[in-house]
């Protein structure tokens, strides 16, 4: 009798499984432009830390400095998750727009992955020790890294969907 | 008319209909396989109705048979769908070596898992049946498995058509697998005959699916 229900269980979760990734490729093929911009987070923006935020790489501050304006851990969520959102526009790119660079693309999934591990040895290491330096220096490369991603996202925009390149300015 | 019978129509009517809508849509260009093998279930479907007459031993000879190379076709379609979400993604072939490398264990895990037992008072034949009758899901849902693992690892989107085939597929090999798993807690009777019967009603609700989705 265990072994029956053992079996219907596996069954039941290899359905479910089925029915999540069905969910999750039916999602991202009704994504929009508008749709992704809007999962965005607003709530903290790097502007704080570069003049020329999404255009250039680069931070006008101290590792010290850019921990206080970024708000400590709020800004490095925001960033981990921003990433995953631009890596999805950069798929995004590469599915509908004719002849997205390549190159581009490759390094703004490069950038993805390196910020998303960035910031969660960064998170890992502030909850053990706090705002000690080497958290603040990690938080420094994540956000060091992020200027650059959205000056590249920008570049892919401006080459492939200039109509969206002002809301995608203000959403982030 | 039976219930089998009166399935068998109904499978038979919408098979025409969705043939006739995947010509219209010209789908046999870029899934030949999916098209033809709608063809070949919409063949097999007559054929059993008019087999159906055949005393038991025969009608059992000509089913196995159909249900090998439904088999065949429904690996063909799934190969076809990997190959066609590759092409989407501008990406080369899966590398089967690593299909292969997902499949064994993933048929083996499912199979270990499972508790092969078989009705007593089997003919040798018989036996065959239930046992390829039990292997085939186990194989074409590990199949299934195998390819959505492959192209979430390379990050792979699949388009509307090829996800909507897969879906209606998944779900009939599940069916086809929980009444295997139902099958070998039953003796062969009228409970048995029923639990075949939910199967191939199952296989309707998928023709109707794909009906409703690319009509």
């Amino acid at each position: 009798m265990i072994s029956y229900f053992l079996q219907l269980a596996v069954i039941a979760a290899v359905a479910v499984y089925l029915y999540r990734w069905r969910m999750e490729v039916r999602s991202r093929n009704a994504q929009s432009w508008n749709s992704l911009l809007s999962q965005l987070r607003p709530d903290w923006s790097p502007r704080d830390l570069s003049k020329k935020f999404l255009w250039e790489e680069g931070i006008d501050a101290t590792p010290e400095d850019a921990w206080q304006r970024m708000d400590g851990a709020r800004g490095l969520w925001v960033i981990y998750q921003n990433a995953r959102v631009l890596l999805q526009m950069a798929d995004f790119a590469e599915k509908n727009c004719p002849n997205p660079d390549r190159l581009l693309l490759e390094t703004l999934r490069s950038d993805a992955m390196q910020i998303r591990v960035c910031v969660l040895v960064a998170l890992t290491r502030y909850a053990f020790s706090h705002a000690s330096e080497g958290v603040r220096i990690n938080a420094f490369r994540a956000a060091l890294m992020y200027t650059g991603m959205a000056a590249r996202m920008t570049q892919l925009l401006q080459e492939n969907a200039a109509i969206i390149l002002p809301d995608f300015v203000a959403a982030m | 008319m039976s219930v089998e019978s009166a399935i068998g129509v109904l499978g038979a009517l919408l098979l025409v209909f969705l043939t006739v809508v995947l010509a219209r849509k010209r789908v046999y260009c870029d899934y030949p396989v999916f098209f033809t093998c709608q063809i070949w279930c919409l063949s097999s479907t007559i054929v059993g109705l008019i087999a159906s007459s055949l005393p038991p031993d025969d009608y059992l000879r000509y089913y196995v048979v159909s249900l090998v190379v439904d088999a065949l076709f429904q690996f063909s379609v799934l190969a076809e769908l990997g190959r066609a979400v590759a092409r989407h993604n501008r990406r080369g072939s899966p590398r089967w070596t690593v299909i292969a490398l997902f499949l064994l264990p993933t048929a083996l895990l499912l199979h270990s898992v499972l508790n092969w037992s078989t009705p007593t008072g089997l003919t040798s034949f018989g036996l065959f049946y239930v046992r390829l009758q039990q292997a085939l899901p186990v194989l074409l849902v590990a199949f299934l498995l195998a390819l959505i693992w492959w192209s979430r690892l390379k990050g792979l989107h699949w388009p509307d058509l090829p996800l909507q085939i897969a879906s209606g597929l998944g779900a009939y090999f599940l069916v086809c697998l929980s009444v295997a798993i139902l099958h070998t807690h039953q003796e062969v009777g009228e409970a048995y005959h029923w639990a075949d019967v939910a199967q191939s009603g199952s296989y309707l609700a998928v023709l109707g699916y794909w009906l409703l989705k690319l009509s």
